[in-house]
């Protein structure tokens, strides 16, 4: 459920995500509030939403980070570089934890 | 190819004393006019050494890290600082350039990654400075530096304001 915070958002931000703990006026002017849009539109066709929404709905700093993942995937993407895998390959030398910790944020591309 | 995303943040640039205040918790840029020395080849090197960054870069495959910051002045509006601190001599730098050396191997380049708006919407720019001394594995796809070998810009479609929004 959007909180009122969603009346910044455009349709597809609305339909999508929550924006309930944003407490810095994000996403503020029209260009960024359709960027927004666009973002999540590309990642839900991609099926990219599971992963990203959790992200983008917290907090500004983690959120921020989300959204510069999310905007560099969706470059390559549209400069014909093929994101084919969002975490790096387990390492089994590694512990789980270690593991898990370090495959949040990596992603993979071809061509 | 492996990619590795880091965010720098205007909080990592604050001193000691700005934190005790509680600056961080203020916004990035105040009412009031703020002033002071930039040196940018600081947060890069500190983000390509850092024991969250430079580790998870193996020796067997191509690695490609990208900075897409937060800082007072963007890192894509102060290239000529990132390319100090890749290639600077020291001195005039404090450190030698971090890609002047083998020291940072298993990194095949560097990505520069900012977003900006104007009038006609929003515009991302993104540039790649390969490592010279890079290892055979690890350096980057020639296909990937021919596209960025200099600041490219994408201008994102559906964000021009003076338009129609797109249906989505």
């Amino acid at each position: 459920m959007a909180g009122t915070g969603a009346l910044r958002l455009g349709p597809a931000a609305r339909r999508l995500i929550s924006p309930d703990r944003w407490t810095d006026g994000y996403p503020g002017p029209v260009a960024y509030s359709r960027e927004l849009d666009v973002l999540l539109d590309w990642a839900s066709k991609r099926n990219y939403l599971k992963r990203f929404v959790p992200n983008i709905e917290a907090k500004n700093t983690k959120r921020d980070e989300a959204l510069n993942e999310l905007r560099l995937a969706y470059l390559f993407d549209h400069t014909a570089f093929l994101l084919c895998n969002w975490t790096r390959p387990v390492q089994t030398t590694r512990s789980a934890s270690t593991c898990s910790a370090r495959q949040r944020k990596p992603m993979c591309l071809s061509n | 190819m492996f990619v590795e995303l880091k965010s720098r943040g205007w909080e990592s640039e604050l001193s000691k004393e700005e934190i005790a205040v509680g600056r961080q918790h203020q916004p990035k840029y105040r009412n009031q006019i703020e002033g002071g020395a930039v040196g940018n080849w600081d947060p890069v090197q500190r983000c390509i050494e850092s024991d969250k960054t430079y580790p998870k870069f193996t020796d067997n495959q191509p690695n490609l890290l990208i900075i897409a910051d937060d800082l007072k002045v963007p890192l894509h509006f102060s290239l000529i600082h990132v390319q100090a601190a890749l290639f600077g001599p020291a001195p005039p730098y404090p450190e030698n350039g971090y890609f002047n050396s083998s020291r940072f191997e298993n990194i095949g380049g560097l990505g520069i990654f900012g977003s900006s708006s104007s009038g006609a919407g929003l515009e991302y720019e993104f540039i790649i400075y390969p490592n010279p001394h890079a290892l055979p594995a690890t350096r980057l796809p020639q296909s990937l530096l021919d596209k960025f070998h200099e600041t490219c810009t994408y201008s994102v479609k559906g964000t021009d304001p003076r338009r129609p929004a797109p249906v989505l």
